[in-house]
């Protein structure tokens, strides 16, 4: 890795709207399960039953089965891919198309440094971001004597973590693969729209079940991880699709002309 | 230091055919062209950018492509469009450009900085072209690297910056270093380097040291044939240095006629009129209007 390129692209002033954001969808992800934000969600939820299947709203008796369904059900994937597409872009697409890459490239380091150092940048980001809406989480919890089962949400955030990893190296061999950075925002969105499209389909009777097979989200297998009871198999999976990724993204970077 | 043989690269439907060229210790190779020539593609295989499809393009002996991260570490190149970090200022850029590359000198930064008047305080993205440009080859040129392969350098420039670069150019070859630089103006390759290189088509119609260039006369023929594509079917045949027209052809040639007059005696030609110019006329001509 290569310190300086490291710190020029990791830049926190860019970060702070994601993290704030995280800060608040953790927090108000804690805050809706004290009574009266609860009953009015039952409320709606009794009324609009079909809605809050697709988005994953299954049960609220206990805090995880209750953040699962609100908050890692759909909000946060969507939020990741969208952090996802928004970092490659910053990292990758824009410079190789004005320039910025060849610069890089022009030096005394090679290729496969110059794009671990982006991969670093751009995991740090999300692995900032995910704690981030923990820790607001956390906080809610204590302001609001919430009974936090924290090793539950440590497992159900480890396992969302792996699979976030893996849409993010998705989207950076998708930048390297794509011939500019329209294309890529593009063939990224329609990854990004697919994907979550699949995750809330497969949530429905019958054989949209299966469709949740086409989903990298159904990786995460948040039930199992937050009640102790498997999970981690799929977000190891999901952990070494990321790292297989990478590796083909060197291999694609070594070779791309610019 | 700088070599390339029988270089071949298509590019989408341009490219750079059978170029052979050599910059050695102390040189400076300006190489000309109008623009769609090839010498920005040029510039980036040797930088790394691109790899060549025939032929070898080399540094310091090394490959260009395969060996890019070595040769970079005492080679530096500078784009024709200065690609900048925009969220830095002109002096964290120089920072940042000093702690990534490792061979910036500080002093000569310094020094360049006040000859050239480099801005170094505003963002990057605020700046003007003549600004950015400015920082990109302050950049390029304040490290103590060993070959220089800078995209139209001057381009852009005030006479006061343009001048002082020449100065910076010239230091570097007096110090030894090898210089490739690509320009569309004669004045300036002729002020800066030791040899200078036309290119035209993707290919290299002559390479020659500057002295010589400004010694030369170039032999100008206007030839009249008795159609327009009669003139058309002469130009499709002799290949460079050819301006249509209407019915007549203009060919410039450094060497003997002979080939020409051989080519000729297959052509119905109504007129001929030889005569000799200046080398800046005759390098002009050669271009017609395609030079700025």
């Amino acid at each position: 890795m290569i310190s300086s390129l490291f710190f020029l692209k990791f830049n926190i002033k860019r970060l702070l709207g994601w993290l704030f954001a995280a800060l608040l969808l953790g927090a108000l992800s804690a805050f809706a399960y004290t009574p009266a934000p609860r009953e009015a969600l039952r409320y709606v939820r009794e009324e609009m039953p079909e809605l809050f299947l697709l988005l994953g709203v299954r049960g609220d008796s206990n805090l995880p089965a209750f953040v699962l369904g609100y908050l890692f059900g759909a909000l946060l994937p969507l939020m990741v891919s969208l952090y996802a597409i928004r970092a490659n872009r910053n990292l990758l697409s824009r410079p190789m198309e004005d320039g910025r890459m060849a610069m890089l490239i022009a030096s005394g380091h090679r290729r496969a440094a110059i794009l671990l150092t982006h991969v670093a940048a751009l995991f740090l980001g999300l692995v900032l971001i995910l704690l981030t809406v923990f820790i607001g989480q956390l906080a809610a919890a204590l302001v609001f004597s919430l009974n936090m089962d924290l090793l539950s949400f440590l497992r159900m955030h480890t396992g969302f973590l792996c699979v976030s990893l893996l849409v993010a190296a998705a989207c950076l061999l998708i930048a390297l693969l794509s011939a500019d950075d329209v294309q890529m925002k593009r063939r990224c969105r329609a990854l990004a729209f697919f994907m979550l499209l699949f995750l809330l389909l497969s949530r429905l009777m019958g054989r949209w079940q299966y469709v949740r097979f086409l989903s990298i989200w159904s990786l995460f297998d948040g039930r199992s991880l937050a009640f102790g009871s498997g999970g981690f198999e799929p977000a190891l999976m999901a952990l070494i699709a990321a790292v297989l990724c990478v590796a083909f993204s060197l291999f694609v970077f070594n070779r791309r002309e610019l | 230091m700088i070599r390339c043989e029988n270089l071949t690269r298509e590019f989408f439907g341009d490219g750079v055919f059978d170029i052979s060229l050599q910059v050695k210790e102390g040189e400076a190779l300006g190489l000309l062209g109008p623009a769609g020539a090839g010498k920005s593609l040029l510039l980036r295989i040797l930088s790394g950018q691109l790899a060549a499809q025939e032929g070898r393009a080399a540094i310091f002996g090394l490959d260009c492509w395969a060996k890019r991260h070595v040769i970079f570490k005492k080679a530096v190149y500078a784009p024709a469009a200065p690609a900048l970090e925009p969220g830095l200022t002109g002096d964290e850029y120089l920072k940042f450009y000093a702690q990534y590359h490792g061979l910036f000198n500080p002093q000569k930064a310094r020094d360049l900085s006040e000859q050239m008047d480099v801005s170094l305080t505003g963002l990057c993205q605020k700046m003007t072209i003549e600004q950015r440009k400015k920082l990109s080859l302050l950049a390029a040129l304040s490290m103590d690297a060993e070959v220089f392969l800078l995209d139209e350098p001057m381009n852009g420039l005030s006479v006061m910056a343009k001048n002082a670069l020449m100065d910076a150019l010239v230091a570097i070859r007096g110090r030894g270093g090898a210089i490739l630089m690509t320009s569309h103006v004669l004045e300036e390759v002729r002020r800066t380097c030791s040899h200078v290189a036309i290119i035209r088509q993707g290919r290299l119609v002559v390479t020659q040291p500057v002295e010589s260039l400004s010694h030369t006369r170039q032999k100008v023929y206007h030839i009249t044939f008795t159609s327009p594509q009669e003139a058309a079917d002469f130009a499709s045949e002799w290949e460079s240095g050819v301006e249509l027209i209407g019915t007549r052809a203009l060919v410039a040639i450094p060497a003997s006629p002979g080939p020409l007059l051989r080519t000729l005696a297959r052509y119905d030609v109504v007129d001929l009129i030889g005569g000799r110019e200046e080398a800046e006329e005759g390098f002009l001509r050669f271009y017609g209007d395609e030079f700025v």
